[in-house]
């Protein structure tokens, strides 16, 4: 096992990033789960749905490879029920909700929610078994990671570990900005960006172009001034102050606050409503941001100078190469990794589980045992890639990419990709960038608190339409904020703010008195 | 009901005159090829788009007349090759016994609930009418039909959960109810059972009825993407929907986070979306679109016998 | 149950029972087949009406979730919403059921009058086609419209000199955008069922009106539509029934999600998507379907009194 960062990390996003379901090829054993005898030992069969896109078409034939390691290994075979994320958001929640049959599933903050079936009792409590048939896992993971997946003390799933946090901060063309004679490293904050979006304006208006400044807006509120989203969704109003940020000072006597009541808020409100009008944004910046295909045929085409993303190690340097001209990055904060950092992938145990012990053996290996890692990452070798020194895989076959029948670019979703060799066609300092990327993570101060929705449900409900309707026209600057922040704010105190406040307010007390 | 009333002015010639004035029919013309121009037009641009290369629809939008003609996305599509074909085949099985089995069932309950001297007429009516108002939601939905009765994973499960629509059975019950009681009765006078003049008198009689509801059955089965979505785990079991929905889904996460990808990039750089979108419409619909005719030549017989001569 | 034994077999207590089950088993086996698929797909699931009135827990199942009773229910009424998603709803499925059955019987009855019955039948194809494209579609296409920048309404209105508007901003303008598309994509589906019911029609009736001198429109009026009428009611009555309902895709796809138009698209279906979309407690979804089917109930058991007083034989039940 490899304990140091020196690996190569495919995810670079949390989100469902996904690539073609081809060909399916889902374990076609529809065998019950249990035991059947096989020589000597025992064998289990542990059921497994897992969330990755593409179904590889190879699948079968790594399952069955799989399978012959681990039944030497632990005594475990796989019966591998692999289904494409779209399918899986939709698929996977009925199954478990129907009370449907299954030792190990995918789950996350972004498909068949960890937290919601965590607190419908659909997972099984294994901190207790954790350290007992998954201890090389326990002991490589992070303190922090653990602590952020655990719900009122306890740990529902084993997270894939990768890069720690998010970064917010934007993307731009920098051949252009070149060209213009923009000095981007001077960039530290939106006002400073004001004066890069009015240069240019005015260099491309006098070159008869006209391009779109910036976009993104819709996401770009909580990197102009971070905050730790205590309900773990950022939207919500619900937020601490982060220290190292120096933000929300009016505001850091309290433990929780609504951020859209800020100082901080009004003033990026103001600041991108004084750049939709003076025309940075293009006519319609909310939907501009939807669609992002064309944003990004933009931005490639050079009519749209930056957006705001979410950034993470190797970005820029692959945006660079698909998009055909130079590509920078200003970061607008430190990672910041919180609690909901952590819920971008688990493996989850089912609650009827009859061989949790097993399962935690089988994820353990994922999660440390090499072999085990790569093969199920890159498929089998001298079929699918061939090894390159000790720790690197070339996957091109002498063919192309896509005519590979295993080949899985989110590969974090397996477990973490410090335990799957790099391929080749990553950058070779990308083990230090991760490394950086995670050392300069900021930790959340309320790290691990993991909000219980179910008091203040209603509120929830009627505060996300509330949102729904006001956030994204005030945050692309369509509205005047000293108009419409009023009013928001008076629809959020009508639907109930003050009470959701309160109960996350009662909830960390108690949180932080336990700790 | 009355069907008649004597006219004061009474004109005689009807017989001869009885259709409408050439004005009249220019002016119904023109109306309906202002709303047919609003219903084609549509479909129209969605064959184009799906035919135009991504690089015009972003220069251009949707247009009648893109810059660059491109088979991109039909491409995309038709690289799923045997299993495009298996699902189209898995969606026509679907269709085809799914149309015949609801509508047998449905006909057969439909005609019970119309007979008034049925005893049980108005507690089923009530039963099923129940049924369209109240469900129980998709988590008990899914509990019954998999864990019950078994059906997850298998062709039957997007068959039978579809099969019985109360307000078919209503609309259906609503056209046996203008069939004339005596003609029923003169059957059971000449001793036919009911089964007998079901199938032999009133189904004959009701031919537009069931044409309609057979119509829209088949484009319910056809349509359907949710329940393969539901039920089935087994890519290689997807309806032909199911199928694309999910191609057409994966596409579109894709290009989301392709700034996010390393060895995707290139390759989300390149797929259709937008024609990709308008592809599979056209992929989806058009097969139904040429099934209509047939179904339509039931009922349009009506057009011309029932109506007009005089 | 018993009045209905007495009533059709004029026979009393058990012994009449099943001489009125033997006489009417001819009819109830040839229903039995739509009974055994209505008892196994529709209820045997209403165990999960019980979810509404629960905190559902995987472990512990429908039956043995705790229950909370009236809590899921709140979020319907506890926002400055409410009132605005009930009046919308309400408001849009009146002006639809009115202009679609109006819109519907009179295309109906135009392409049965057509002189060219070729035509007529095109027509009806072509106008079924905007039934098939998913909301998906049309809504990329109405972007296509109404698109601030792009949109082929702003260049128009710039071609003529007029300003730009944006649409995606100004909910007055909703209403009138969301009813055309509505119809638009359902007329063509109505205009079948009176199409075939028009079939059923017998030619006498209009021979004998000739005879009598009747003018096409006192055709229509006292034989086509009276005609038409019970299929009319049948159909309204089914659609006043799903009146808390509305097609999600209409009022979510369509606009975009666009915030500022919400006082005009917020519906009852949009609001429980996104309030659940957070909390995905399926025992609140169950709560909201329950209240939408519970009004609709009561209205289809209402109309129906009313219909059974006016028309007994165009009665549901």
């Amino acid at each position: 096992m490899k304990k140091h960062l020196s690996k190569r990390v495919a995810a670079l996003a949390m989100t469902a990033a996904m690539s073609v379901g081809l060909l399916a090829g889902c374990g076609s054993s529809d065998a019950p789960s249990g035991s059947t005898g096989s020589g000597d030992d025992e064998i289990t069969t542990l059921i497994w749905y897992m969330s990755i896109n593409p179904v590889a078409a190879d699948t079968d034939k790594v399952i069955a490879k799989l399978n012959e390691y681990t039944r030497e290994k632990i005594g475990v075979e796989i019966d591998y029920k692999v289904i494409a994320n779209p399918d899986y958001k939709e698929k996977m929640p009925n199954l478990i909700n129907a009370g449907e049959y299954y030792d190990i599933c995918f789950t996350s903050n972004w498909t068949t929610d960890y937290l919601q079936f965590t607190s419908k009792e659909a997972f099984l409590d294994i901190t207790e078994l954790l350290p007992q048939y998954a201890k090389e896992t326990y002991d490589f993971i992070p303190e922090a990671v653990w602590d952020a997946v655990k719900v009122n003390g306890s740990i529902y799933g084993v997270p894939s570990y990768k890069e720690m946090g998010w970064q917010g901060g934007i993307v731009y063309n920098s051949d252009m900005a070149e060209a213009y004679g923009i000095d981007m490293s001077a960039v530290k904050t939106l006002e400073d960006y004001t004066k890069v979006l009015e240069v240019v304006a005015e260099k491309s208006k006098a070159e008869g172009k006209n391009v779109v400044g910036v976009s993104g807006l819709t996401n770009a509120w909580p990197m102009a001034a971070p905050y730790e989203s205590l309900t773990g969704n950022p939207k919500l109003p619900a937020a601490a102050a982060v220290p190292e940020f120096n933000n929300f000072q009016d505001v850091s006597g309290q433990a929780v606050f609504n951020q859209y009541a800020s100082e901080e808020y009004m003033n990026y409100c103001q600041i991108v409503r004084g750049w939709n009008q003076a025309g940075y944004l293009g006519g319609d910046p909310v939907n501009y941001d939807s669609d992002i295909a064309n944003r990004d045929n933009d931005f490639n085409n050079g009519a749209l100078f930056s957006y705001f993303i979410q950034y993470a190690p190797g970005t820029s340097e692959s945006m660079s190469a698909s998009s055909g001209h130079g590509v920078g990055f200003v970061p607008l904060m430190e990672p910041l990794f919180e609690t909901r950092s952590a819920m971008g992938g688990l493996l989850a145990i089912s609650y009827a589980s009859e061989h949790p012990d097993k399962a935690l053996e089988f994820i353990n290996l994922l999660n440390t045992d090499e072999y085990v890692g790569t093969l199920i990452r890159h498929g089998i070798e001298g079929e699918h890639y061939t090894a390159v020194g000790d720790n690197q895989v070339d996957k091109t076959m002498g063919g192309t990419l896509t005519d590979n029948g295993y080949d899985y670019t989110y590969g974090w979703q397996f477990g973490t990709p410090f335990n799957q060799k790099w391929d080749i066609s990553y950058p070779d300092n990308i083990e230090q960038l991760f490394q950086d990327y995670n050392d300069s993570a900021v930790i959340s101060p309320n790290n691990g608190f993991t909000f219980d929705m179910i008091p203040v449900e209603t509120q929830v409900a009627a505060l996300t339409n509330v949102i729904a309707e006001y956030a994204p026209s005030l945050e692309t600057g369509s509205v005047d904020p000293a108009e419409y922040i009023p009013k928001f704010l008076d629809a959020l105190n009508a639907n109930g703010v003050d009470t959701l406040l309160q109960e996350v307010d009662a909830q960390l007390t108690s949180f932080n008195a336990a700790k | 009901m009355k069907l008649f009333q004597k006219k004061a002015d009474g004109s005689q010639d009807g017989l001869a005159i009885n259709r409408i004035s050439k004005k009249a029919n220019a002016v119904l013309n023109t109306v309906f090829l202002l709303w047919a121009l609003a219903c084609v037009l549509p479909l129209i641009l969605v064959v184009i788009v799906s035919f135009s290369s991504e690089q015009s629809i972003f220069e251009n939008g949707y247009s009648f007349f893109p810059s660059e003609w491109s088979l991109d996305a039909y491409e995309f599509f038709f690289k799923l090759g045997d299993q495009l074909i298996r699902s189209y085949g898995i969606t026509i099985f679907v269709t085809v016994v799914g149309t015949l089995f609801s509508l047998t069932i449905t006909s057969m309950f439909a005609y019970v609930l119309s007979r008034k001297d049925y005893a049980y007429n108005r507690l089923f009516t009530l039963l099923m009418l129940f049924t369209m108002l109240f469900n129980g939601g998709i988590v008990a939905t899914y509990m019954v039909n998999t864990q019950l009765l078994g059906l997850g994973n298998s062709i039957w499960s997007l068959i039978l959960p579809m099969s019985l629509n109360a307000f078919y059975v209503i609309v259906l019950r609503t056209f046996y109810k203008s069939i004339p009681i005596e003609i029923i009765e003169a059957a059971r006078i000449d001793g036919a059972g009911e089964f007998k003049t079901f199938f032999r008198i009133v189904l004959p009689l009701s031919k537009p009825g069931l044409a309609t509801i057979g119509l829209f059955t088949t484009i319910a089965y056809w349509n359907d993407w949710f329940l393969g979505m539901l039920y089935i785990v087994d890519q290689k079991k997807y309806p032909v929907q199911t199928l694309l929905w999910s191609m057409q889904n994966s596409l579109e996460f894709m290009k989301q986070s392709s700034a996010n990808a390393l060895e995707y990039a290139e390759m989300a750089a390149n797929a259709p979306t937008d024609s990709g979108r308008m592809a599979l419409t056209v992929l989806v619909v058009l097969p139904i679109l040429l099934a209509y005719p047939f179904f339509q030549k039931y009922f349009i017989k009506g057009l011309t016998v029932g109506g007009v001569k005089g | 149950m018993k009045r209905l034994a007495r009533h059709a077999g004029g026979a009393r207590g058990k012994a009449g029972f099943f001489k009125t089950f033997k006489k009417n088993l001819p009819l109830t086996l040839m229903a039995l087949p739509a009974l055994i698929v209505m008892f196994l797909f529709r209820y045997l699931p209403m165990s999960g009406l019980l979810l509404a009135f629960k905190r559902f827990s995987v472990r512990k199942g429908i039956f043995g979730s705790d229950w909370v009773w009236l809590d899921n229910f709140k979020f319907l009424f506890e926002t400055t919403d409410a009132w605005v998603i009930t009046r919308n709803t309400i408001c849009y499925n009146v002006l639809f059921i009115a202009i679609d059955l109006i819109l519907a019987v009179a295309m109906a009855i135009g392409l049965n009058e057509l002189l060219n019955k070729r035509r007529a039948k095109a027509y009806q194809t072509i106008f079924m086609a905007p039934y098939f494209l998913s909301w998906v579609v049309v809504s990329f296409m109405a972007f296509s419209l109404f698109s601030v920048d792009d949109g082929l309404f702003n260049h128009l209105l710039a071609y003529f000199g007029f300003k730009g508007v944006d649409w995606y901003s100004e909910p007055g303008k909703w209403p009138f955008i969301l009813t055309f598309f509505q119809l638009w994509k359902t007329v063509g589906y109505s205009t079948v069922m009176y199409i075939s019911s028009l079939t059923g029609i017998s030619n006498d009736y209009y021979e004998a009106a000739v005879l009598d001198g009747a003018t096409k429109w006192q055709q229509i009026k006292w034989i086509t539509l009276p005609c038409l009428k019970p299929m009319m009611i049948v159909l309204t009555i089914l659609a006043i029934g799903r009146i808390f309902y509305t097609d999600f895709g209409l009022f979510f796809q369509l606009p975009r999600n666009s915030g500022p138009l919400y006082p005009a698209t917020q519906v009852i279906d949009t609001y429980v998507y996104r309030a659940l979309k957070e909390t995905g407690n399926v025992g609140m979804a169950a709560a909201a379907s329950l209240y939408q089917s519970v009004v609709g109930f009561l209205l289809v058991v209402g109309a129906n009194l009313v219909v059974r007083r006016i028309e007994p034989d165009s009665a549901l039940f």
